[in-house]
């Protein structure tokens, strides 16, 4: 209760007697930014250079589990592929295959993005970052994307990764996805 | 009762007025660009090197919306005689010009601008005028024109003169070019009598007051200082209206608004500075007067535009005010050695601070260059732009001047300034209207190459086109024109000078053609440049400078003049690595294409039709066959029939890359991808569609490097060293410390050298330093 009271004090304090001319003056331009940048990619629309990529193959229907980090449906997050930083894009990752995919504008259809041009991406509150592996004098087990969970001085990162089962369950082949997360600290 | 209610509404009205200007400013982003040349006078044959500045309108931080900067060097009648876009990055960029020996003698304008800024018309553009002589064309003498004329304008305070009521006028006198004289002006009547007089303070620039009266007529006469006179009209009196008059009393700026014959007793003040607002209030006139009283602290820093709107919330005055700003990035040099000799290594500290002296790192450009008695145009400096011309329509004589705040005549002719050079053309239409139309979309990226698709019916939407460039990187784009018929397409990695072939994908019935469209501005603002003029007794300094230009063109053009930074690109296709890749030279050579195609290439199916041949791909991903068009390259270039490769030459082309899935491009799909490569990334000598554009096409301009010797201790260069620009480094940044060392060498060329540094900082802090030092000839021994 005590450090609700503070904050909802300093909040007071910041908003309206100190500040109150900075912060009214400064986030007018910050949305000027936000719209100038927002023209630009609308004009761009569906030429943006995320939309480059092979169609992401349909996974079979009978499946019940899935090849993704997380889960099987779109998260809105960040990617910096092609040189350029797409934010608020739709995303999953295939953590069997390490590719993402996101959402072709157009036509709907989900592709897969090339993975040499992808640096990093964000969603769900886990930023992924590509890591070579001789970067790091092969300490680590392959080049991938590898969820930085801890980025300071000593570093913390997860590889998510998923490997295919099938398995033969009353004459039928069922497909499983068992997950597996491994961790590394520098 | 009733009174109260009206008020109420007025207070709404009120309301309004900033909710749309408070709209319009988060849609109507403002830049404002700068940029650091290394000298003002130039002969053929040299390079003119220059920074970009790049910073919001508002706070002066550099600013990373735009990353391409137009920059052209025009004539006297406006035609680009060099033209060049510069990348930005982080808010800077920078650039040169060669200037070649084709160029005539005279004045040159150079204009910088953004995509973005072209949106907001030329007046917002940076201009600077600077020389440029040729010294192997023999200078005509210029016929000095016999009739000087003189131009009067007016400017009353708030925009209109109205009768019966005392009127502060600004006034300007300028001659043919556009430069401030001093002239005494005279009011007349009717009968000519002399009702009152003004002469200008500085620069022609100059107030007085008067109250014009309906009945009389009156017109104007200017004497100069030989005694020739001329009548000139004076600005029309309305018998209604409003009169603002700007009071300044210490810490309090009254603003009395006088009205005359209006309907309505509610008038609003809106005082706005670089967009931010800093009051609306509102008053009833009593006795046809009202006042509002403003404390100066509530005023931000730079040009505040006071404006009165009537009832309707017509703006009916408006008027500029000048605070002088605090952000002045302090800049100190220090040279270790005061008196240079020939061929010496002098290293210059520079120290970056705020205006309290704490030292605060920047980004700096410097310039090193020999003073010689050649006539200049002043370059503006950065701090003066950006708080000053930057704001104002028009240009300004020696902006400099007005920010001597501590002489009191530099403060009130900085008044007269904003007096006469207001009404910028800041139109409170686009602030009232409900949608602001920007047809020119920022360059976020890169280069935008806009165009659009046409044909005898005029524009066509929804066409397909692509756009490519044939060379050793496979890149292309697609782009579908909208509502408009407009195509642009945004280009990775495009530097230099380069072909690029655009085509649609359509058939011949319909006669599409694509336009590509000029990205550089076609409307230039009304500025003249200053006249042209070189006296007789600079011949021999001219003379000597083109020596020097000539012996270090012959001694280093290799070494020093011709070097380029090459831009880092990313070289690969834009599909990334191809599920198989041929190289033709593995296997057995074969005479025609269709044997290539059936024999080596799994996966590709060839199928011979009426209509000629058809490629299909087989799915890698799903397996089956792959169904709609595959997209087939040529170096890169898309071509829309599998007849024109299989008509190809085998032995032209080097390699093929086969992409077996389906695959997206933009707004484009495809059933795979052929990409074919020839030895020389020249299309193998395919003709191309007639219907497609070929074009050369500059893309962002490649770095030029500033390269000079540098003598160590055993100086054993036996070249002569004739340079007069010592040194240009476009990018120095100071250390959290402010602190930074730049060293070069002086050459073999005795005089004064000026040092120019100027630059800003991340949090809105400008300026620029000037020093001089003296290169001696060494003693004879």
């Amino acid at each position: 209760m005590l450090r609700k009271l503070l904050i909802s004090f300093l909040f007071l304090i910041s908003s309206t007697a100190v500040f109150p001319q900075l912060a009214s003056h400064t986030t007018f331009l910050y949305e000027a930014i936000q719209n100038a940048t927002q023209l630009y990619q609308r004009a761009i629309g569906s030429q943006a250079k995320i939309y480059n990529g092979s169609r992401y193959p349909e996974s079979d229907a009978s499946v019940e589990e899935h090849p993704f980090f997380l889960s099987d449906d779109w998260f809105m997050g960040d990617a910096f592929y092609d040189g350029e930083l797409f934010k608020n894009v739709p995303l999953m990752y295939d953590i069997v295959t390490s590719n993402l995919v996101t959402e072709h504008l157009s036509s709907g259809h989900p592709i897969q993005l090339i993975g040499a041009k992808l640096k990093r991406f964000s969603f769900a509150g886990h930023y992924f970052e590509k890591i070579e592996n001789e970067s790091v004098g092969g300490s680590l087990p392959k080049t991938d994307f590898y969820d930085i969970l801890y980025g300071g001085k000593t570093k913390l990162i997860a590889l998510h990764q998923k490997i295919v089962r099938e398995l033969i369950e009353s004459l039928e082949v069922v497909t499983y996805f068992p997950e597996k997360t491994r961790y590394f600290w520098e | 009762m009733f009174f109260f209610q009206l008020a109420l509404g007025q207070e709404q009205a009120l309301d309004t007025l900033v909710k749309k200007f408070k709209r319009y400013r988060v849609n109507a982003l403002q830049e404002k660009i700068y940029a650091h040349i290394d000298r003002n006078f130039y002969l053929t044959g040299e390079t003119l090197w220059f920074k970009v500045y790049i910073v919001d309108g508002n706070f002066h931080k550099p600013r990373n919306v735009s990353k391409v900067a137009y920059v052209e060097i025009l004539d006297k009648a406006n035609l680009p005689v060099l033209q060049a876009k510069i990348q930005l990055e982080g808010g800077t960029g920078n650039g040169s010009f060669f200037l070649p020996a084709i160029l005539n003698s005279g004045n040159y304008k150079f204009r910088l601008y953004t995509n973005w800024m072209k949106n907001f018309g030329p007046e917002y553009f940076f201009h600077h005028a600077f020389t440029i002589v040729n010294p192997f064309v023999r200078l005509e003498r210029i016929q000095s024109e016999i009739t000087i004329s003189y131009n009067a304008d007016f400017f009353p305070e708030g925009g209109n003169m109205v009768a019966g009521i005392p009127n502060k006028i600004g006034f300007k006198i300028t001659d043919a070019t556009g430069k401030g004289v001093s002239c005494t002006g005279y009011i007349l009547n009717d009968s000519n009598d002399t009702l009152s007089s003004f002469s200008p303070s500085k620069f022609g620039i100059g107030h007085f007051f008067f109250t014009p009266s309906l009945a009389t007529r009156y017109r104007v006469i200017l004497k100069d200082g030989q005694g020739k006179t001329s009548f000139h009209p004076f600005p029309q009196v309305h018998p209604a209206g409003y009169v603002l008059h700007l009071q300044d009393s210490g810490q309090f700026l009254r603003i009395n608004v006088t009205a005359q014959s209006v309907k309505l007793p509610y008038v609003y003040l809106f005082v706005r500075a670089r967009q931010i607002i800093a009051k609306a209030e509102l008053q009833t006139l009593r006795q046809n007067k009202a006042r509002f009283i403003l404390n100066k602290n509530e005023l931000p820093e730079g040009i505040s535009h006071f404006t009165i709107f009537d009832e309707e919330l017509e703006p009916v005055c408006e008027r500029l005010y000048f605070t002088y700003p605090q952000k002045l990035l302090e800049i100190e040099l220090k040279g270790r050695q005061p008196q240079n000799n020939y061929r010496k290594r002098v290293a210059l500290s520079i120290q970056t601070s705020n205006d309290s002296g704490i030292p605060i790192p920047a980004n700096l450009s410097m310039s090193v260059f020999k003073i010689d008695s050649l006539p200049e145009n002043q370059q503006v400096e950065i701090f003066h732009h950006l708080w000053l011309n930057a704001d104002l329509v028009g240009a300004i004589e020696s902006p400099e001047y007005y920010f001597n705040k501590s002489d009191p005549a530099a403060r009130q002719a900085m008044d007269n300034l904003m007096l006469t050079h207001g009404w910028r053309k800041f139109d409170w239409k686009d602030v009232m209207e409900r949608q602001q139309n920007f047809t020119h979309v920022p360059e976020h990226n890169g280069h935008i190459i806009s165009g659009f698709v046409s044909n005898d019916q005029g524009r066509q939407s929804r066409i397909l086109t692509y756009l490519a460039s044939p060379g050793r990187i496979v890149r292309a784009y697609g782009s579908r024109s909208n509502e408009q018929g407009d195509i642009l397409f945004d280009i990775k990695d495009f530097y230099g000078s380069r072909r690029i072939i655009i085509q649609t994908v359509d058939d011949s019935t319909h006669n599409y053609r694509v336009n590509i469209e000029n990205p550089f501005s076609s409307s230039f603002d009304e500025s003249h440049l200053p006249e042209f003029k070189i006296s007789r007794n600079s011949e021999n300094t001219l003379l000597s400078r083109s020596i020097a230009m000539q012996v270090q063109d012959v001694y280093y053009y290799d070494q020093y003049s011709n070097r380029y930074i090459n831009p880092v690109v990313d070289s690969s296709a834009f599909y990334g690595e191809a599920d198989a890749t041929y190289f033709l030279d593995d296997y057995t050579r074969f005479q025609i294409m269709e044997e290539v195609m059936r024999e080596y290439v799994p996966g590709v199916l060839v199928r011979k039709r009426k209509d000629g041949f058809h490629f299909i791909m087989v799915d890698l991903v799903n397996g089956g066959l792959l169904r709609g068009d595959l997209m087939i390259l040529l170096d890169g270039v898309p071509l829309f029939d599998a007849d024109e490769i299989m008509g190809l030459d085998p032995l032209r082309i080097k390699k093929l890359e086969v992409v077996k899935r389906q695959y997206y491009l933009g707004q484009a799909a495809f059933a795979g991808i052929l990409s074919y490569s020839a030895y020389h990334g020249d299309l193998g000598g395919l003709q191309l569609d007639p219907r497609s554009i070929s074009l050369n096409y500059d893309g962002l301009q490649i770095k030029r490097q500033f390269a000079s010797p540098l003598y160590n201790q055993q100086a054993s260069n036996r070249k002569p060293d004739q340079r007069y620009l010592l040194h240009w480094e476009p990018d120095i940044t100071t250390g959290a410390n402010g602190k930074q060392v730049v060293e070069f060498y002086t050459s073999d060329v005795p005089g004064q050298y000026m040092v120019v540094v100027e630059g800003l900082n991340d949090k809105g802090f400008s300026g620029s330093k000037k020093y001089t030092f003296t290169v001696k000839a060494p003693d004879k021994q």
